[in-house]
Parts: structure tokens; C-alpha cells; sequence
């Protein structure tokens, strides 16, 4: 049975004028990481909203844990842990009184389930006598996913855990969570704008406005990219995009970090005809080689369609 | 790029009571550079730049900024800058035609000019039609370009870049850039910070900062080089991974 | 229980954790209360007073003796008309005039209606009221000394008659400004603003933080229900204002001398009601703001009119009459009523039957607005 089963859910804002989601489905199974990839605005928060009984969608059902988002709020609010979008904690308390706080609140102890975060909660415990608004970053997220673990819930939802955090902290937060599905078959529903972070995911939907791009496994994404890329490399990198855009044949041209990936209709071009057309313009240490799409060019690839 | 030096950091220190932020930081930023300044959440980026920016007054050592020194010439350093971050960029309940001349006013630019420049800039945007819509209805990489359109609003010598593009879509991200390279093609010098790795990659030089020092400096190519990594990533997690500060 | 419990601490936590508040919700309220009455205080002394008795006999000597060694009185001597002590005033040279009633000391031994009129110049209204209150204060002093000794004889023989009560009639007027009462208005109209400022803004403020902060998203995703988020919300502010309570009376009783005629017990009572009232409204604010701000503001708009319309700064009785029917709206005029009667006039209870009812009336409809506006989601 899935723990999270959402049917076309729709939900708008200012009476209509925006709408946030444009009937989104999908199924999340037990001990299953899944993520929600998409930029800010693509309607990832009012999902999370929606499954967290926080606001109500127009139309469509949803069910959390076997409970019905709307009817039975009240026992999806006891089995679910959440962690909003921004640093929501107690800022004037300490770590130890919010991590107490939040244990009373769901019914239990800071002992009964201190297993579940023990190896999150160590990494902060010589600290807990600071107040939770004097914490570095990475470690207030560490103590926000303490605080939403703490009752053992049977669903975890994180909504952008890992926006604004620096690359060592976000992989550190994955190992976090990847053990936690491996030791207690946690199932988790993350989202987060860093394209990068969707192959930690076991299935992903590719989210823009509110609609989905793409649902699946990263590498089923990845398996179903149509195009052809190219990665390609100069000695001028600014020039060479420009460039790249103007050759009959290259569909699309992106900068993409050390290279440009560029897709091409091979029936027009070939590596060693772009290379002579590039040499042409001037461009030298060329460097052209057949690559492997990312989320991210699957993504600009859906995006454009 | 040219070979005219405007950021001089020289032993810049900052430091809150007995917790040091930044810690003697030295470099030099070229005229027309896009220079990424990396580092962990923590190792005193926002602290630097705050400095660098005229905002705060450094505990020791020395910095120039566009030919002013910033303790001594915060004003003019605020008025040779621009600046922009994720956080603060555009006034959400102003069209965007009004944000244009709300900042050009905060820099002395005549109405008239204003408008003549915000009609040019909106058009190579391709913004053009949405002269009049409030700010908030945007969404956020649009409101990121417009940001930042905004921040070189008034020609400034250096713009500072916090985050620019956190949490824009891939294809606007990658149109940001555009936007970044075009202002440095003008000879704005580009300091700029963020999370994204492949963006480092797009600097033409890059500092990563460890616990208050900078602990790199150099082009992407050849940190790459030195630290044996295939990417920024690689050597940004090398680097960072030796963090002793937890705070 | 538990969960509550450790809700009400964590706002405790909050409140103490940040000093400056703190200090501004203990101590605004008694600067309050000791300024105006420094001021009034320091303003009343010296009172100039004039006596016109017709009926020259013991009980009036007795009466004019007793004000004129007053320390605050100073005795200026006779007049024979009321015209005369006009005159007095206007040309500045009295505050108030003693008038008594003609045949006083029979009347008071047998009719029971003697009276005493004060006339006091009432185009000082705020000093004019605490000379009078002075002055009728000790008026009341004599008149329980004059029964003691009167009723003396009585208590040797107790007949089925009893002790005849006696009572004099005292009547104060205000010259120039006849609408203006007598009334040492400012404690009362100044528990009300304080107790409003405290329960209705700072209980708004307090719920409507969480929900911008971010932190209400988790409390309402949790198993916890909303009536104990909100009820541990208003119990620290509860606190704060019986705690206000008590330091307002305990100075004003203790080192500003303002007594309390009426029972201590029945203006408690009221004083929680009120406090109800305005923690009702407090949360119904929450309820329909998101930002603090808004509720600050909103607050404030209901507070600074309500002030006006309250009758602690204008009497109602002189209000147009569409001013004088929304004034029933303002709680804060109900309570100032209720504390004005027990606090001055030393009323029982069943004479405030109606204050009380009516602000119980409205913390009833605020709480059932609250209910019906309450979001057990985020919109």
C-alpha cells in the first residue's frame, strides 16, 4: 500500500489568478525517498501543504499513512514529522528546550525515540545549551530534522531542507537521510531546487509551474533524455556559447560549469564538423565528446516543451 | 578583463568578541573579473562582503574598493557598488518601471534618463511588456535578472552578487550568467557568491574560504589542478571537509 | 496536560527570555499610573476654601474645623451668599466653596437630609474633582464620627428602633463647567488601557508571531490541538496582567493614598472579567491578521478611539448621541463604569450587575468569533 497517494490535486491562489498546482498524481511507497525537484514557484510548498493538512487543495484526494488529507487531519498530524521550507523553531530557546518542546507536543520523550536521532543529535549535543537562533546553518537543519523525527513519525516530509546550504553540509544531510530509510525503512517526501541532489532520491518528479515534467526513477529520466548532447570546450568559453547557438544544427547551447552541453540534430552535424566550424570562428583547444545527460539537462530539456 | 586592481584586501580582519569571522583575508580582484568567492555556511563570506561593501568596519588590516578605502570612505564605496542578493533584491509592491526609477533616484539619475534607460535595458531583457507589473507577480528569476539589471543600474565600478541564483530554474540560472558576463564584457567588475558548483566553473577566478581564511585563490583550472579534482565540487568538498569550526 | 504544560513554559520562555519586553509590561503600567497622579498629586495641594453656613451650629463647626486644619486645605474664611463665593472664584481667589443646607444639625439628627454642597471651579476639571474628593472625603470622616457619638447613648439601651443611620447629602457642583464630574477618574480609566494594551495587543501579537516566524506550520501539523495552542498563548499574558493588577492597586492604595471605597473582592472580580473580555479579543485580532504588525496596529486602532469613547478622558454623558450608543461597544467604558462605582462610590456588587454582564456578554461573542475564525489549517 502506499503511504503517500495523491489524485490530481489542484490548488490556486487569489481567487484563481495563480494557480499553484495544475493537477498533480503520484504514489510514494514505503521506505522510499521520494523527491520533488523543481525551481521556487513550481508549486513544491503547496504540495507540501496540501499533505501536511496545512491548507486545503480545491480539488482532487490525497491520502497520508491511509488517512484522508481532509477528513482524517487530525491522525495524519500524529504520524507525520515536517520540516518547513524556512528555519521554523524556536530561535530564543535553547536546542535542548526546543528538541523537549517538540517531544511533549507529539505525546512522547526526548528518551523513547532518541535511537531515531541519535547520530543527527550527537553532532549537536555539545551545543544544546545554545539558543537555536545562535546556530550555524547546517546545524539548525540538523536540529529541525531532530525536532520533526523525535516522535517516530512514519512519514517524513522536508520541504527544501537543503536550499541555501553549502555543497559539504547538503551531502552530509543526505547521508543523513539515506541511513535513516536504510535503518528504520523511513519513508521520505524531500523537495528541493539543486538538480544535482535528485539521483539521491529513489524516484523523482520534475516540478514547473505546478505541473510535473517527468515522474520516475532518475535513471529512467536520465534512460529517456531523446537528445543528443554534446559536451564541448574551448579556449573561449563566453564566445564559444555564442557561437554554438549560431551553427545550423545545435538545438539548444547551455553553459554547464566547465563545458557547454549542446543538443544537437546529428543529422545535421557531426562532432567533426562542429569542430572544423568552431575553428573556424577562431575558437582553439576544442574539445567535443558525447556525454551522459543530468537531471538538470532532462530537466531544460522537459522545460522547454 | 584588465589589468587595473579595484578590490584590495590586505589583512582584512573581522571579529565579533572572541570569535574571529574573518581572518586577515588578502586578495586582489581585477577590473571587468567575475571573481567567486566560495566557501562553507559559516567560513565568513557574508562578514567579508558586508566589509567590501562599506557596511561594516573592519577589526583590522585594510581593503580598497573601487579606489576607496572602506573604512575611512564607506560612502563612496557604497556609491562606486552595486549590489544584490537573494533575499533583498527588488520592492515586491512596486511595478517594475517604479523600482527602476525609485533606484535611480537613490543614485542621482535624472528622471528622463531613467526612463530612457529602463526602456533600454527592459528591451534587451525582452521585458518590455512587463513595465507595469508589480514586482510580486514575477516569478523569481525573472525578479533575479531585473535584480540584477537593477544593481548595474547606475554603472557601477564592482557588483556585488550574494546567492544570486538560489532556487532559479536551471534555464533562467544559465540566462543569469549571460546577464553576468555581458556586464563584465561592459568592464563591471563581478563578485559574487553561491552554492552551485557548476557556477564556479564560470568565474574567472575563485576564493574558497575555510573557518575565516581564505584557503584557495585561484583560476578554476587550476585549483582543479592542485587539488586533483575533476571538478569544483571535488575540490570545494576537499577544502571545506577540513572545517574545524562548527559555528 | 503534559503537552500543555510545556506549551504555557516554552511562552514563559519566550516572555523572559527577552528582558526589554519584560521590563516595559512590569513597569509601563506603574509609570502610568504614577504619573498623572504626581501630577494631580502635586496640583491639589493648597486648596483655598470659603464656608457658607446658615446655620451656624456644632455639627457644621465641626465639619469646617476638620477641613480647615486639613493640610491641604487652607481656610479662607466666610461668605454670607453663593453669589459672593462666584465672584471668589473668578477672580481667582478660591478653589472651593463648603455650602451647607440651612437647619443642618436638625435635619441631621431627625430627617435625615442635610445637606452639603461643594462647589469646586470646574474649568480645571482633573483638580477640581480631586479637591472635591478630598473634601468629601473628609466630610465622610466627620459624618462617621458625628454617628459614633451620636449613636453612643443608643447602644447603652438597645431598642428595637437601632441606630438611626444618619446621612449627610453631600453634593458636589461644578462652576463654569457644570457637565464636568467630580470623579477621580484616571486609576481606573488607566487600569482599563493598560489591561487592554497588554491582554488584547500583546496576546495578538504573541500568536500571530508563530504564525509568521513559521513555527505555527509545525505546531498545527502536529498531533496538538489548537484550543491548547491558543489557551497556553493567553496564560502568560494572564499572569502579566493580575500581576499589573496587583502592583496598580497595591501603589495606589499604599503610597498615593487613593482608597478604595467599594470591596476589594467585588473589583477583582470585575478586573478579571475585563480581562477576559480583552484576552477575547486579543486572540479574535490573532485570528484575522497574519503579521505583527497588522495586529499591532489593528490593536491599536480599536484601543486609541476605545480610550475616547470610554469615558476616561470626555464624560459619555456629554457625548452626541451616536458617539454615546457605540461607546456600549468599547469594553473598556463598561469596566471604567464598574471600577469608577466600586473604586469612588464604593457600590456593592449587584450595583455593577449590568458592567459585568455586559462585558461578559461581549468576551462571550469574541470567544465564539475566535472559535468560528480559527484555523486549525493555514488558511
Amino acid at each position: 500500500m502506499s503511504i503517500v497517494s495523491v489524485k490530481e490535486i489542484r490548488k490556486s491562489y487569489n481567487k484563481g489568478r495563480t494557480q499553484a498546482l495544475k493537477g498533480v498524481s503520484f504514489e510514494v511507497e514505503p521506505g522510499e525517498i521520494f523527491g520533488l525537484i523543481g525551481p521556487d514557484g513550481a508549486g513544491k510548498t503547496t504540495l507540501f501543504r496540501i499533505l501536511t493538512t496545512l491548507i486545503l487543495a480545491d480539488t482532487g484526494s490525497a491520502s497520508v499513512d491511509g488517512y484522508d488529507v481532509v477528513k482524517e487531519y487530525k491522525d495524519i498530524r500524529r504520524h507525520i514529522g515536517y520540516m518547513p521550507g524556512r528555519f521554523a523553531l524556536y530561535q530564543d530557546m535553547t536546542v535542548e528546550e526546543n528538541l523537549s518542546f517538540f517531544a511533549t507536543v507529539f505525546n512522547t520523550t526526548i528518551e523513547e525515540n532518541y535511537h531515531l536521532i541519535e547520530d543527527i543529535y550527537e553532532q549537536i549535543e555539545p551545543f544544546k545549551k545554545r539558543r537555536a537562533g545562535k546556530l550555524s546553518g547546517g546545524m539548525k537543519q540538523k536540529l529541525a530534522l531532530s525536532c520533526a523525527l523525535i516522535h517516530a513519525p512514519h512519514v517524513l516530509f522536508l520541504d527544501e531542507p537543503t536550499t541555501g546550504v553549502d555543497p559539504v553540509s547538503r551531502k552530509e544531510f543526505w547521508g543523513m537521510l539515506q541511513k535513516l530509510k536504510r535503518d528504520y525503512n523511513l519513508c521520505i517526501v524531500v523537495s528541493t531546487p539543486y538538480m544535482d541532489e535528485a539521483i539521491q532520491c529513489d524516484r523523482i518528479a520534475l516540478m514547473q509551474e505546478g505541473t510535473f515534467l517527468s515522474i520516475d526513477t532518475p535513471q529512467n529520466i536520465i534512460a529517456d533524455y531523446s537528445e543528443t548532447l554534446w559536451a564541448v570546450k574551448s579556449d573561449k568559453m563566453h564566445r564559444l556559447l555564442t557561437d554554438l547557438r549560431l551553427t545550423p544544427g545545435v538545438k539548444s547551447a547551455f553553459a554547464f560549469g566547465e563545458t557547454h552541453h549542446a543538443t544537437i540534430d546529428t543529422r545535421q552535424l557531426s562532432i567533426d564538423g562542429l569542430t572544423a566550424i568552431l575553428q573556424e570562428s577562431g575558437h582553439k583547444s576544442i574539445d567535443i565528446s558525447i556525454v551522459e545527460p543530468s537531471i538538470e539537462d532532462c530537466f531544460m530539456n522537459l522545460q522547454k516543451l | 578583463m584588465t589589468d587595473k586592481i579595484v578590490i584590495k584586501a590586505e589583512g582584512l580582519t573581522k571579529q565579533f568578541g572572541k570569535f574571529i569571522a574573518t581572518n586577515h583575508i588578502s586578495f586582489e580582484v581585477h577590473e571587468g573579473e567575475i571573481f567567486g568567492f566560495l566557501g562553507a555556511n559559516g567560513a565568513g563570506k557574508t562578514t567579508a562582503m558586508r566589509m567590501l561593501c562599506g557596511l561594516s568596519h573592519p577589526s583590522d588590516g585594510r581593503a580598497s574598493v573601487a579606489g576607496y578605502d572602506i573604512a575611512t570612505q564607506a560612502e563612496e564605496v557604497k556609491r562606486h557598488i552595486g549590489y544584490m542578493s537573494q533575499k533583498f533584491s527588488l520592492y515586491d509592491d512596486l511595478t517594475v518601471e517604479e523600482n527602476f526609477t525609485l533606484f535611480g533616484g537613490i543614485y542621482g539619475i535624472s528622471r528622463q534618463k531613467a526612463k530612457e534607460k529602463t526602456t533600454s535595458l527592459l528591451t534587451e531583457l525582452g521585458f518590455e511588456s512587463e513595465r507595469k507589473t508589480m514586482v510580486r507577480s514575477l516569478p523569481l528569476g525573472w525578479k533575479q535578472k531585473l535584480a540584477f539589471s537593477l544593481a548595474i543600474f547606475h554603472n557601477p565600478h564592482i557588483v556585488f552578487l550574494d546567492e544570486p541564483t538560489g532556487g532559479v530554474d536551471p534555464v533562467t540560472r544559465r540566462q543569469f550568467w549571460e546577464l553576468i558576463y555581458r556586464a563584465a564584457d561592459r568592464g563591471i567588475t563581478v563578485f559574487v557568491t553561491t552554492h552551485y558548483m557548476d557556477e564556479a566553473e564560470y568565474c574567472d577566478r575563485v576564493s574558497i574560504m575555510v573557518d575565516g581564511k581564505i584557503e584557495a585563490l585561484d583560476t578554476p583550472a587550476n585549483l582543479k589542478r592542485q587539488f586533483g579534482g575533476a571538478s569544483m565540487y571535488d575540490v570545494f568538498y576537499a577544502l571545506a571537509r577540513t572545517a574545524k569550526r562548527v559555528d | 496536560m503534559k503537552q500543555f504544560a510545556s506549551f504555557v513554559r516554552k511562552e514563559f520562555i519566550h516572555i523572559l527570555r527577552d528582558p526589554r519586553s519584560l521590563l516595559i509590561l512590569l513597569v509601563l503600567p506603574l509609570i502610568m499610573v504614577l504619573l498623572p497622579g504626581y501630577v494631580i498629586k502635586s496640583e491639589v495641594k493648597d486648596i483655598r476654601v470659603v464656608f457658607l453656613d446658615p446655620s451656624h451650629d456644632i455639627y457644621t463647626r465641626q465639619i469646617i474645623d476638620r477641613l480647615s486644619v486639613n493640610d491641604y486645605f487652607i481656610f479662607k474664611g466666610y461668605v454670607q451668599t453663593e453669589a459672593e463665593t462666584t465672584g471668589l472664584f473668578r477672580k481667582g481667589e478660591i478653589d472651593l466653596a463648603v455650602v451647607f443646607g440651612p437647619e443642618f444639625a436638625s435635619r441631621l439628627l431627625h430627617t435625615q437630609d442635610a445637606s452639603i454642597q461643594l462647589l469646586a471651579d470646574g474649568s480645571e476639571p482633573n483638580q477640581a474633582g480631586m479637591r472635591v474628593a478630598y473634601a468629601q472625603q473628609i466630610i465622610m470622616a466627620a459624618q462617621k464620627e458625628i454617628q459614633r457619638k451620636a449613636a453612643t447613648p443608643q447602644l447603652i439601651a438597645p431598642g428595637k428602633g437601632g441606630v438611626t443611620s444618619m446621612n449627610i447629602n453631600v453634593e458636589s457642583r461644578m462652576l463654569f463647567n457644570p457637565q464636568q464630574r467630580s470623579e477621580m477618574g484616571f486609576v481606573p480609566g488607566i487600569v482599563g488601557v493598560i489591561m487592554l494594551l497588554i491582554c488584547c495587543m500583546m496576546t495578538s501579537v504573541a500568536i500571530v508571531r508563530e504564525r509568521e516566524t513559521g513555527t505555527m506550520e509545525i505546531l498545527l501539523a502536529s498531533p496538538l490541538p489548537t484550543i491548547d495552542i491558543v489557551l497556553a498563548k493567553l496564560t502568560p499574558y494572564l499572569c502579566i496582567s493580575f500581576i499589573n493588577l496587583m502592583t496598580i492597586l497595591c501603589l495606589t492604595n499604599f503610597i498615593m493614598d487613593i482608597p478604595m471605597m467599594g470591596s476589594f473582592t467585588t473589583y477583582l472580580l470585575t478586573s478579571m472579567i475585563y480581562i477576559f473580555t480583552s484576552l477575547m479579543l486579543g486572540l479574535l485580532i490573532s485570528t484575522c491578521v497574519n503579521t505583527q504588525l497588522a495586529a499591532m496596529l489593528i490593536s491599536l486602532l480599536l484601543i486609541v478611539p476605545g480610550i475616547y469613547l470610554s469615558g476616561m478622558i470626555f464624560p459619555i454623558e456629554s457625548m452626541p448621541t451616536a458617539a454615546q450608543v457605540i461607546s456600549n461597544i468599547v469594553p473598556t467604558k463598561w469596566f471604567i463604569s464598574a471600577s469608577r462605582k466600586i473604586m469612588i462610590e464604593g457600590v456593592a456588587l449587584q450595583y455593577v450587575s449590568l458592567e459585568i454582564l455586559a462585558l461578559i456578554i461581549e468576551g462571550v461573542i469574541f470567544l465564539l468569533l475566535s472559535w468560528k475564525f480559527f484555523k486549525t489549517r493555514l488558511e
